[in-house]
Parts: C-alpha cells; sequence; structure tokens
C-alpha cells in the first residue's frame, strides 16, 4: 500500500470517528457541551461526582463526611474528616476554629435523601464560609465508583 | 515468524477487542470522562470535551476495524499513535506524583506502571500489524482479491 493511500484511508478514520461523536453527543442523553465550562465555586452550589472527584485529587479541599460516626468509621472519602449531622452550632464552631473562611470545603452525606451535608453547607455559608460545595449524591455513588475511599 | 498472516489475525483481534471494550464506558459517559482527562491537566481546559466526545469514537472505530480486517493498517496506525500518547500522559501523571484514574478502562483504575507495561505490549501488537498487514481472516480480503 502506497503512503498517499494509507495517510488518506487514516484522515477519514479520524473524520468519520470525529462525526460519530458529535453527532452521538447532540442525541445521547448523557451528552455534554461542546466547551469545558469550569467549576461553577458559588458558595452552596451541588458538585457532580467528577468535580468532587478533581477536588479530591487537587488536595486543596476540605472534605467533611456528615454520617454518623460509625458509618464514618466503617469507609468514608479518602483523608474526609467526619462531623455528624447531630453535631451541636459549638461542636461545629470548634471543629472549624483554625479553618480559613476562604478555605474550599465539601460537605457530603449518604445519598441525596440526606440532608446534612446540606445544612451543614448552609451552617457554615451563615459562619462566613466562602467556598462550601455540596456532593449531594454522597457516599453510595462514590463507593459504586470504586473512588478513593480508606476506613 | 513475525511476518506470519495469523500472528497478524491474533494480534489484530487481540487489539481491536481491547480498544472495542475501553472505548464502551467512554462513551457511554462522556461527562466523567471528561473529568478524568482533566485531572491529568495535559491539554487546555477549553478542548476537553471535545476530546472526551470523540477519542471514545476513534477508539471504537479503529477497533472495529481492525477485528473485522478491514483498512486495518490504517486501523493500527492510528492506535499506534494514540498508545504512543497514553504511555507518555500516564508516565507524566506518575513523574508528577498525580494519584489519579487511568481512563483507560472503565472507573476506579488508576493510572501507574502497570497500564504502561500493557501499552507497550499493545504497542508491539499494534507494530506487527502495521508492518505486516497481510493477515488471514480479514474482510478487508475480499475486495482486494478482486
Amino acid at each position: 500500500m502506497n503512503p498517499k493511500s494509507l495517510t488518506l484511508q487514516t484522515a477519514i478514520i479520524v473524520i468519520l470517528s470525529v462525526l460519530c461523536g458529535l453527532i452521538y453527543n447532540s442525541i445521547s442523553k448523557t451528552g455534554i457541551s461542546l466547551v469545558h465550562k469550569p467549576l461553577n465555586l458559588d458558595s452552596g452550589s451541588y458538585l457532580t461526582i467528577v468535580q468532587t472527584r478533581s477536588l479530591l485529587t487537587e488536595g486543596r479541599a476540605l472534605f467533611i463526611d456528615t454520617r454518623y460516626d460509625d458509618e464514618y468509621e466503617q469507609a468514608h472519602i479518602k483523608n474526609a474528616k467526619n462531623l455528624p449531622g447531630n453535631a451541636t452550632r459549638e461542636e461545629i464552631m470548634k471543629f472549624f476554629e483554625s479553618v480559613p473562611k476562604d478555605r474550599q470545603i465539601v460537605t457530603y452525606c449518604g445519598s441525596p435523601a440526606c440532608n446534612s451535608s446540606r445544612r451543614l453547607a448552609g451552617f457554615l455559608t451563615y459562619l462566613g464560609y466562602k467556598k462550601v460545595l455540596i456532593y449531594q449524591e454522597g457516599f453510595k455513588e462514590w463507593k459504586v465508583r470504586n473512588f478513593p475511599i480508606e476506613n | 515468524m513475525l511476518s506470519s498472516p495469523w500472528l497478524t489475525t491474533l494480534f489484530r483481534t487481540m487489539v481491536g477487542l481491547v480498544f472495542i471494550y475501553a472505548s464502551i464506558d467512554k462513551i457511554a459517559d462522556p461527562a466523567y470522562f471528561a473529568g478524568t482527562i482533566q485531572n491529568y491537566q495535559l491539554i487546555p481546559v477549553s478542548i476537553i470535551n471535545i476530546v472526551a466526545i470523540t477519542l471514545p469514537w476513534l477508539e471504537l472505530l479503529c477497533g472495529v476495524l481492525l477485528l473485522t480486517g478491514v483498512l486495518h493498517r490504517s486501523a493500527s496506525l492510528i492506535i499506534t499513535f494514540l498508545i504512543i500518547v497514553f504511555i507518555i500522559a500516564i508516565s507524566s501523571a506518575i513523574f508528577r506524583g498525580l494519584d489519579i484514574e487511568c481512563g483507560c478502562y472503565g472507573s476506579g483504575i488508576s493510572a501507574d506502571w502497570k497500564r504502561i507495561v500493557e501499552d507497550f505490549f499493545l504497542l508491539a501488537f499494534s507494530l506487527q500489524i502495521l508492518f505486516y498487514p497481510e493477515s488471514k481472516l480479514a474482510l478487508g480480503n475480499i475486495w482486494k482479491k478482486k
């Protein structure tokens, strides 16, 4: 086979793949926007699992697990700290005493059905924390995905 | 031995199946794959989604072409290029100490040296197909003989 036809065939395969990808993406339910939108870091925003994973990889965020301590001890997101949903205001304030107000914080609980992560995020925003995000799908989804956990 | 048409058949079946398998999860969940690419911090954020949308289809198409033996030489050329890119990306992640997912197939598989070993095997198979494209049981043989 001469190099010219090899190049031509290769180009056709690449173009065909790009077209298939674009067409499928436009009709698929799981399709995404063509241009990546930067993470919306407004306090109180909900994170997708992918965004949460990115924040964990970057290592700058403080992860707070708001499930009960026995659930936390069984397994939790890597490097997450535990502050159960039944903690008092005083306990929360003591916990955050040494945490600067501009620290990136991610709260999560078990699944979208629990609301302790949202409650804590609300209270932290009230305390003046500017970058509080909620991983709403919670530990259930995280575990299914086989993402980094520790016990 | 290396030029045996049966060896080419074996290798293109293996590499084809690996690439088809690798593409399925990524096609099903491009948002997730985009996040995986982003974790490598190698390409501009603005083109991450385009790559996440199209790269899995390139893998799928090349995989199918290799498996069926249609235009498999061109497909192996693309796959050789892709594997070299993957090896560079994973090596750089290891070198920078990033503890990230590979994005090779499925979720929860980390980008470590084991992936690089796998990739070197795939690279060797792919190069064999590229340099000895003569192959048995290839659909492409049907219209070549006419």
